[in-house]
């Protein structure tokens, strides 16, 4: 019975959906039914239907047609933001932690610091100064998430740095750079992969707030969270226009937990076999 | 003091009805199996009984189905537990709630998270005693109060207001054995009670804990791994191996007389000093490692920028030497400085005072380079067979490591290295693609000293290597510590708390107490004729084991009858009725009393 369970839980349906979300983004990519940014006014607040999937909004624009374009945008995006954070707070987490001393303390200041700003306002500073673009709208949320991931691997790597095989390793003559890339990172994974991808879940939200706000990505690009906000307007007669793009990012965010989920279990060999 | 020896036939035991009585019991994990199977025993009141057993011998697992306190997914499949005539296995939940605590009282082992670290002691010991319905405060207080005396707590009153992280280990153990024996139980069930703990204050512990019982007349119910404790305090003894009953009677008859192979091989297992090795020394071509005065100080900066940062000083000048191919032996308790003492060796400490020296060259002088060539030739091993291996990397990629920095060997050659050092330590190929995880404790070391003996060191600093492990694999890796040795001729710097490991494998034993050195001699020396207090204290304390001639087996204490006498003028820099004088400020040196044995003193105030 145990061997069972065992099993049953070695299977995710993680994968299955995040890849079923970048086949449709990929499709998005070269087709669509319908022009996502054509205007037909005389099908507006058309309900969904066979001809169109997940009706149309205000301006008659083909609702499945946009979710399709904007699936690959809104996963670059949050997707690149997510990788950058985990990238440099890993780095500057696994330095602080390691090596403690005034280089953790002026580092934990900085990201003290940046966590105090809410990550909308910081975002709308950085913005303010770099312009509206999606590089820069990358760039800000990536900032705003590297105090998270910093705080995370500082403290995995704290504890870490205790164990004797640390320890073993300087007592072979590893370089302190050697120890870290080698032994103490590949150790901090699991906590990573769980926050990232929680990290991405508020990234696809966060784009859309930057994108409502008008500071993220041009309003001609669909993305789910801009679609999101247009909707909210038209909700009373058109909730279709709500419903599916909301219903959209439930999936893939419920897709890359349980990616994320499997994806700790494949990579700790605890688990293999 | 002895229990065994006060009381050597148990007549009582055929008239009395047992107060405990299993018969047939099985506990059981789904995935796993059996941990117990068809196991019976029956304890009698106020008996002290012991159970013997290695890891995964289910021993404790025995306890927990005692108290119904099986981890979640264990279940008792079959027998009964018997507890003053009623069935605990099928009792309902409130009604084992009345059992525990006033019925069988437990003591688990690790003293440092058995008790609430955010709770007055006072609040704890009188959270058991209110759930047994008595709850005015000044009834209670003098039961506390003669309770924490008779477990020697010197202050009562001001122990109650005080929390559990301002007590050392065995002020803790000994807190939570008054706080249990206060709710009066029949029975005292102590899960490996003083593994945790010094030789010196498990001695104390015990002691108590079997003073006490008896006194009080509670029964009591002792498990440990460690055969010589559970010999000296125990009347009955079970031996248990893989969940099964092994064997079962008088402690003195199951020491004396084993019957079991396995009961046999368990105290073979034990060392001792007919087991050392003799082996040729080669003649002094100047000493490997060399220790001037060495001093280590740790600092730990205040939050406040301005404020001086609190010093610990963890050695106190040091001096050593270790021959080429010498077992040297450093036994302390801890916070003598042993640990550190091997790691400043070793270049793991970044800040020393003194000197240092291995084969002629200064170790904090050192070039980068030239450090890595000379770390080539010192390794360690170090306790914790399961924090000193990286859990993300297989044992071929461990193993091989080291050799990175060794020149002219290829990537190509690794496996063939890493092959040929598993196979030293009797590892096959086949392990170098596994998991450290999928290893058990004993072949983990194996990878370890592996991972050293692949740099072709000479000499290998080993921070308590068989501390951690079971009895019979303690004994197979202290043989191959020993054929390693023989083969490749290296000097071992082995740190280590455990008396018995030392007596078999050392050739030379230093002592530390408090960060100095109070005696170092040939080990026959200091076995014998140890001269400092301190030394002996520490050699009263472990039980020692001895094979007569007619193939049975003695326990026994140290005892030594002459009171130590320092040398002419000179006073022992350390008393045994707490009055230490650390070093006494500096004058202490060490006086050679015999032929290459020192023993530390200070300069007599009544001679000068």
């Amino acid at each position: 019975m145990s061997q069972t369970t065992i099993r049953l839980s070695h299977f995710s349906p993680g994968p299955i959906l995040v890849g079923s979300v970048l086949l449709l983004a990929l499709i998005g990519l070269v087709w669509t039914p319908f022009d996502p940014n054509a205007l037909d006014f005389a099908h507006r607040y058309a309900p969904p239907s066979l001809q169109s999937l997940f009706g149309t909004d205000h301006l008659g624009r083909d609702l499945f047609s946009r979710i399709l374009i904007g699936a690959s945008v809104s996963i670059a995006v949050s997707g690149v933001a997510v990788c950058c954070a985990l990238a440099a707070g890993t780095v500057l987490g696994a330095v602080a932690g390691f090596y403690m001393g005034w280089l953790d303390r002026g580092l934990m200041l900085l990201m003290d610091a940046i966590l105090a700003m809410p990550g909308i306002l910081l975002a709308l500073g950085i913005m303010a100064v770099t312009g509206p673009s999606v590089a820069g709208m990358i760039g800000a949320m990536a900032i705003t998430f590297t105090p998270t991931v910093f705080r995370v691997v500082r403290s995995a790597v704290l504890s870490l740095r205790e164990k004797e095989f640390i320890e073993a390793s300087r007592a072979l003559g590893n370089r302190n750079g050697f120890t870290i890339l080698y032994h103490v990172v590949p150790n901090c994974v699991a906590p990573l992969t769980v926050l990232s991808t929680a990290l991405f879940g508020s990234a696809v939200l966060t784009e859309s707030a930057l994108s409502f706000l008008g500071l993220g990505v041009p309003p001609e690009i669909p993305t789910w969270g801009a679609m999101l906000s247009d909707g909210r307007n038209i909700f009373a007669q058109a909730p279709w226009a709500v419903i599916f793009p909301g219903l959209a990012i439930s999936y893939l965010l419920l897709g890359v937990n349980l990616f994320g989920d499997s994806l700790r279990d494949w990579l700790d060999p605890r688990a293999a076999e | 003091m002895n229990r065994a020896a006060m009381q050597k036939t148990n007549l009582r035991h055929q008239s009395d009805k047992p107060l405990l009585q299993i018969a047939d019991l099985g506990v059981s994990f789904p995935g796993v199996g059996e941990v117990v199977r068809d196991l019976g025993l029956a304890l009698y009141p106020g008996e002290a009984f012991g159970i013997v057993g290695e890891s995964g011998s289910g021993k404790s697992m025995l306890a927990r189905a005692v108290m119904q306190l099986l981890p979640k997914p264990g279940k008792i499949t079959s027998g009964r537990i018997l507890f003053k005539g009623t069935d605990l296995a099928n009792l309902k939940p409130g009604d084992m709630r009345r059992v525990r605590g006033s019925g069988i009282g437990m003591v688990f082992q690790e003293p440092m998270t058995s008790l609430n670290p955010s709770m007055t002691i006072g609040a704890q010991i009188t959270e058991g005693l209110r759930t047994q319905g008595e709850c005015s405060r000044q009834a209670l207080a003098p039961r506390i109060h003669a309770m924490l005396e008779r477990v020697r707590i010197a202050d009562p009153e001001g122990c109650l207001k005080k929390y559990p992280h301002e007590f050392s280990g065995g002020m803790r153990q000994r807190i939570l054995l008054a706080s249990v024996l206060l709710m009066q139980p029949d029975l005292l069930i102590a899960d490996e009670p003083t593994t945790a703990l010094d030789a010196v204050i498990q001695k104390e512990v015990l002691e108590i804990m079997s003073e006490v019982t008896r006194d009080l007349g509670v029964a009591l119910m002792l498990i440990s791994h460690d055969l010589g404790a559970v010999g000296a305090y125990t009347e009955r003894l079970m031996v248990m191996r893989k969940g099964e009953l092994v064997e079962e009677g008088a402690t003195s008859d199951i020491l004396l007389r084993p019957q079991h192979p396995y009961t046999v091989a368990l105290i073979e297992a034990l060392p001792s000093r007919e087991k050392s090795w003799r082996r040729d020394i080669p003649a002094a071509s100047g000493p490997l490692v060399e220790v001037e005065n060495l001093r280590v100080v740790f600092e730990r900066k205040s939050f406040l920028p301005w404020a001086k940062p609190t010093c610990t000083e963890a050695l106190k000048g040091v001096s050593l030497t270790v021959g080429r191919s010498e077992t040297v032996a450093v036994v302390g308790e801890s916070g003598s400085g042993k640990t550190t003492l091997g790691r400043a060796i070793l270049r793991l400490i970044d800040h020393v005072e003194g000197d240092i020296r291995v084969a002629g060259e200064d170790v904090y002088a050192l070039s980068a380079e030239r450090l890595l060539a000379l770390r080539r030739q010192m390794q360690i091993v170090f306790q914790d067979p399961y924090s000193s291996l990286d859990p993300r990397r297989r044992i071929g990629e461990i193993v091989s490591e080291g050799l990175r920095h060794v020149p002219d060997v290829t990537r190509a050659e690794y496996r063939d290295r890493a092959r040929q050092a598993l196979a030293e330590v009797d590892l096959s190929a086949e392990y170098l693609g596994r998991f450290p995880h999928q290893l058990s404790g004993g072949q983990r070391q194996r990878v370890c000293i592996a991972r050293a003996l692949i740099m072709k060191p000479k000499l290998i600093v080993a921070d308590e290597p068989v501390s951690a492990l079971d009895i019979t694999v303690q004994a197979k890796i202290l043989e191959l510590m020993k054929r390693l040795q023989v083969d490749h001729g290296f000097a071992y710097l082995f740190i280590s708390h455990d008396l018995g490991v030392v007596e078999q494998i050392a050739d030379r034993v230093i002592v530390m107490q408090a960060g100095r050195i109070v005696e170092h001699g040939a080990r026959d020396m200091i076995f014998d004729q140890p001269r400092h207090p301190y030394t002996r204290l520490l050699l009263k304390a472990v039980p020692d084991l001895h094979r007569s001639a007619d193939a049975s087996y003695r326990i026994g204490t140290r005892a030594y009858s002459q009171p130590t006498a320092a040398p002419d003028g000179m006073v022992f820099d350390w008393a045994e009725d707490g009055n230490d004088s650390g070093g006494a400020g500096g004058a202490a040196r060490l006086i050679e009393v015999a032929d290459g044995h020192f023993v530390s003193c200070r300069p007599g105030l009544a001679a000068s």
